[in-house]
């Protein structure tokens, strides 16, 4: 376990973000750990889950960094579905 | 160098027309003064000259003026703490109808963001309106990363910025223009390290906002508060006490 920077954009926001994950963090934490950042303070929050989208590809919430093959600041979308 | 330049007046002129100076002083948006006196003036020299336009004037330079300084004045209220200046969020109805008319699209884009910060003032979260990361940064310009914005107002077709691998080192950019300066000449920029680059190397400790401002020589005292304490936000709302 190590901590691992992405760039982490959250749908409906303004900027991309440095975002610190550890690189066995799955999917659905690194979601959280993006969107901590920006729902609710930019973004209204929106009922339902949030997803990761890497070069395209939703990542499953499962899939740790690692994984997915995430490198060091990628930049990871999170959104909602 | 002009369209270095350009980010640079973006940045300190377009806040300054179109969120700092009070509406009944207003005669010109950014963007009809950058028409009128930068962008006519401009071509009218280069036709006189008998020069070619750059390659990024219609599709990236123009384009940007409808989007791109509204996204810095976000920015830099945002990370207000970082700044020598209290900004001034601009944003009451009045001032947001104004924007609006100057720049259709707004409320549906930079006003979303605006309605959730302001509902976090009236709350009494202003706290909510504080960073707790940095944002990435550009390393051509070294201005934020604010691509989100554009893709948001319909000007840019991804909201992701550019990415360029060369020699184990990362290297981002806002803009295609941003890019192509890099790319003329990498070796010109090689030992360029931005914020962030410091950050991540470790030369920034601690590692969090209060260690980055540290690293600014910013006391509590000098960094950036709202300019009004909120008062925009609370424009033909009944009154409500905040803390500061």
């Amino acid at each position: 376990m190590a901590l691992f920077p992405v760039q982490g954009i959250f749908e409906g926001d303004f900027v991309v973000m440095l975002i610190p994950v550890d690189d066995a963090d799955p999917m659905s934490i690194v979601a959280e750990k993006v969107a901590h950042h920006a729902a609710g303070r930019r973004v209204a929050p929106q009922p339902g889950a949030l997803q990761v989208r890497h070069r395209g590809q939703v990542l499953p919430d499962t899939s740790t960094v690692i994984d997915a093959g995430v490198a060091p600041l990628d930049v990871l979308q999170v959104g909602y579905r | 160098m002009f369209w270095r330049s350009w980010h640079i007046f973006a940045l300190l002129t377009g806040l300054s027309m179109d969120y700092y100076t009070p509406l009944e002083h207003r005669k010109h948006s950014f963007k009809e003064f950058m028409n009128e006196m930068v962008v006519k003036q401009f071509m009218d020299q280069f036709r006189d000259f008998g020069l070619e336009l750059p390659w990024y004037w219609d599709d990236h330079f123009l384009k940007e003026l409808d989007w791109y300084h509204h996204a810095l004045h976000l920015g830099v209220w945002t990370w207000r703490q970082t700044a020598w200046w209290n900004p001034d969020a601009g944003v009451s109805p009045e001032e947001r109808a104004w924007l609006e008319e100057k720049y259709p699209g707004w409320n549906d884009t930079f006003g979303k963001q605006w309605d959730v910060i302001t509902e976090n003032i009236r709350d009494g979260k202003p706290e909510l309106t504080l960073p707790e990361t940095f944002p990435m940064v550009c390393n051509m310009c070294q201005i934020p990363l604010v691509t989100p914005a554009g893709f948001l107002f319909g000007k840019l077709d991804s909201p992701e910025p550019l990415i360029v691998d060369r020699d184990g080192r990362r290297l981002l950019f806002c803009s295609e223009p941003c890019k192509w300066v890099y790319e003329q000449n990498p070796e010109r920029f090689a030992g360029q390290l931005t914020i962030i680059d410091r950050f991540l190397s470790g030369v920034i400790q601690p590692p969090t906002v209060d260690g980055a401002l540290a690293y600014m020589g910013l006391s509590p005292e000098e960094q950036g508060q709202d300019a009004t304490n909120y008062a925009w936000a609370f424009v033909n709302q009944p009154a409500r006490q905040i803390a500061g």
